[in-house]
């Protein structure tokens, strides 16, 4: 069993088999989002996820990054968790980033250590931020001048293996200044994260790899640019095929359940 | 389980005192304010931080305490001994090379540390980090698609009227997930969307709401009630 | 002087009703001395250990990745406590892994003091209670070596699991002839379920002290929680009635 799944898995990879995916409300409704975003925006990208989950979430991260790059709306990246700065440099150096200037367009501000800083950021950044990961101290960054606290963000996005950031998001933030949240979730996590967007505590939930893949398909529809910049298409036909294979073993498995019941019924 | 009805020393009262005052001070913080006497929430978050610096002492004392049973590990010659060296090899080159090159690193500006030494040290973190660290822990996450296979295979039969329920909504969510699935018909992910905006969301608001009862009720009998 | 902050007094308030709920629920039930359901699970535990004993295999217990703040770790504590006392009862070997570093010095001394306390300080050994590491899949290989290499007769999840609950649960699964699981992580409870013969469910994690405790005052933790739900249901019915005909009442009373 372990080898058929092993083989269904590595097989479309090698053969770069791609699969057009269906759009999912959760992942349009993101998207949707940020197209409405007006002109100058704040929007707050952190960075929740380990090591662990880098081929889930990190397809994600950069996706939605390059969307953002492409509106003309300002960014500023976050991270809760201590992997976050060094993910995001990596998000940073994948992007394109057009005409956007460091400072002035966007900044990464690192890590927040603790839920005083998470709490203190909404009214002040550069006091419980000093300094960004460049060592520049952030109260003369441009950017931090134009948008001096977060409550004036328009979005906050978290790619979050584990829920925990998005959840002192929604309480710290969208509950005490009404800052939507979006969140990247990895497929264990996502599930949970239904009844906070069906009750408008969240505007978008991205499902593992797959939405990436689905954010991808929705970028080119509307910038013609992009396709394949995340890789999550090339893990479509594997994921479907492994999600397949699955299920044809539970029905195997049932088929086989009921044959032998049947036989020791008779047997008796 | 304590279950026995102590009498408190007089440190375990004075003890007592402070845990339930610090629980009740933060408790009325988010609903509270005092607004021209006092900012609550700014004493809070001075508290929060003191915690914070106290709770990160003790990671030096995890490296200390990790270091000390591997040494007398490989010092005694030990069974597993070979193991403990490449542990310590691994953790403290890892350390030194993070201090040095991360983002995290202690002198990033080279004021002390010289350049050259940040130069040499850079690629070999990135190559430890993102070639190593990185796909060691995606791998041993990737070992859950193995994992979920066959959990799945023993755990999805219908040995009676619930399991029969359960097997049917696992699959269709499967397939509602498959990429490839919503190709052969598009009802699987309406389905799959029905699923777990009603029957899913029910369930784990059930789950969501007794457990915050159950840590509203855990908390306080740890507030009132020390020792546990 | 003081102010309710906005946005939160009807917080406050059904706080303060829940409290007292849970105040009465509990003395009542200690006065009438009602009964409880029982948790099947947690009747078992002392069976288990003793066979565990009888053939000379170790009991695994391991907290998973939550820190000292996590009141599921602190409720797996709680157990631990209760398994700890059983394990010397029965001359069981026992072995504890963690993840978080606090967590780890108060496991370690709680169980030391636990073997000191029964005059047994030379069974506690720098194996008994493990530090494995705080990253959440260097964690789950190191548990999934030591329940390869110790192979442990019963083992013992409970506390805060992310992805790894089901990594550790199937390969303890291979060798142990009990597990028993508990998480609120909803998550991360189907995986419990389907690998464990026991699995403590949502609240019963924090509900489980008060059922194996021999303290009256511990009814509070099995009575408590259902006082609170008894409102949470009463106000859900009366908001989905008044929403039905149009009236929001509620809805901006719960939002004041």
């Amino acid at each position: 069993m372990y080898l058929l799944l092993l083989g269904v898995i590595i097989l479309p990879v090698l053969t770069h088999s791609t699969v057009p995916v269906p759009i999912s409300p959760t992942t349009l409704a993101l998207f949707q989002f940020i197209e409405r975003l007006p002109a100058n925006s704040l929007v707050v990208e952190s960075f929740d996820y380990a090591t662990s989950v880098v081929p889930e979430l990190h397809p994600q991260a950069i996706i939605v990054t390059q969307h953002l790059f492409l509106r003309p709306v300002k960014i500023l990246f976050v991270a809760q968790d201590n992997n976050g700065p060094t993910l995001a440099e990596a998000v940073l150096d994948t992007v394109n980033k057009g005409n956007k200037t460091y400072g002035v367009d966007y900044a990464d501000l690192g890590y927040i250590p603790n839920t005083a800083t998470l709490i203190g950021m909404p009214s002040s950044i550069s006091k419980f931020l000093p300094l960004d990961t460049r060592g520049n101290p952030t109260a003369n960054l441009p950017i931090i001048k134009e948008f001096p606290g977060i409550k004036v963000a328009s979005l906050v996005i978290t790619f979050d293996d584990d829920s925990s950031a998005a959840l002192s998001y929604i309480q710290y933030w969208e509950g005490a200044y009404h800052i939507p949240v979006a969140i990247g979730a990895t497929s264990t996590i996502a599930p949970g994260m239904m009844p906070l967007f069906n009750s408008g505590q969240l505007v978008g939930v991205l499902f593992s790899i797959r939405a990436a893949d689905e954010y991808e398909e929705l970028v080119y529809q509307q910038y013609n640019c992009c396709r394949g910049i995340s890789g999550a298409s090339s893990a479509m036909v594997g994921l479907s095929a492994s999600q397949l294979l699955i299920v044809v073993m539970v029905v195997f498995a049932n088929t086989a359940y009921f044959f032998s019941r049947r036989m020791s019924k008779g047997g008796k | 389980m304590s279950g026995e009805n102590k009498k408190m020393s007089r440190g375990d009262l004075g003890l007592q005192i402070i845990i339930f005052g610090l629980g009740f001070f933060y408790a009325i913080v988010y609903y509270i304010a005092v607004p021209g006497v006092i900012d609550l929430q700014a004493v809070s978050d001075e508290l929060l931080s003191y915690i914070t610096a106290v709770l990160t002492a003790a990671f030096a004392i995890g490296v200390i305490n990790l270091t000390r049973v591997h040494w007398i590990n490989i010092k005694r010659k030990r069974a597993t001994w070979m193991f403990s060296v490449i542990l310590l090899v691994c953790l403290y080159s890892m350390l030194i090379f993070s201090l040095i090159a991360s983002p995290f690193a202690l002198d990033p500006n080279a004021t002390v540390i010289p350049n050259s030494v940040i130069q040499f040290s850079t690629p070999i973190w990135q190559f430890l980090y993102y070639k190593i660290l990185v796909n060691i822990n995606s791998s041993i996450f990737s070992l859950l698609a193995f994992f979920i296979a066959s959990a799945a295979y023993r755990a999805f039969k219908a040995r009676s009227l619930e399991a029969t329920i359960l097997l049917v909504a696992g699959l269709l969510v499967i397939l509602g997930q498959t990429p490839i699935a919503d190709v052969i018909w598009p009802g699987f992910s309406v389905i799959r969307d029905w699923i777990m905006a009603f029957p899913n969301t029910a369930g784990q608001r059930g789950i969501l709401i007794a457990a915050a009862l159950g840590i509203i009720v855990f908390s306080v009998r740890r507030l009132v009630r020390y020792p546990w | 002087m003081l102010e309710l902050i906005p946005g939160r007094v009807s917080q406050a308030v059904l706080l303060v009703v829940v409290l007292v709920a849970i105040y009465e629920a509990t003395r009542i039930a200690s006065k009438r001395k009602l009964k409880t359901r029982g948790i099947p699970g947690l009747d078992r535990i002392d069976g288990w250990i003793e066979e565990a004993a009888k053939l000379n295999r170790p009991v695994f217990f391991t907290p998973g990745t939550g820190g000292v703040t996590d009141p599921d770790t602190l409720a797996g504590l709680s157990l631990l406590e209760y398994i700890v006392q059983h394990c010397i009862q029965h001359n069981a070997k026992l072995i504890v892994a963690n993840s978080d570093l606090q967590v780890q010095q108060m496991t370690e001394d709680m169980v030391k003091g636990a073997y000191t306390k029964a005059g047994k300080e030379k069974e506690f050994t720098a194996e008994t209670v493990r530090y494995v590491s705080t990253r959440q899949f260097a964690y789950a290989a190191g548990v999934m070596g030591i329940l390869r290499r110790e192979k442990p007769a019963v083992n013992f999840f409970v506390g805060l699991f992310q992805a790894e609950a089901l990594q550790i649960a199937e390969t303890g699964r291979t060798e142990a002839l009990y597990q028993f699981g508990g998480t609120t992580n909803t998550d991360q409870l189907p995986f419990f379920l389907t690998t464990c013969d026991q699995t403590l469910i949502g609240e019963e994690v924090y509900t489980a002290q008060g059922y194996l405790s021999s303290d009256p005052q511990a009814i509070s933790e099995l009575v408590g929680p259902d006082a609170g739900k008894i409102i949470a249901i009463l106000l859900m019915l009366a908001g989905a009635l008044l929403l039905s005909f149009g009236n929001s009442l509620l809805v901006y009373l719960l939002g004041l």
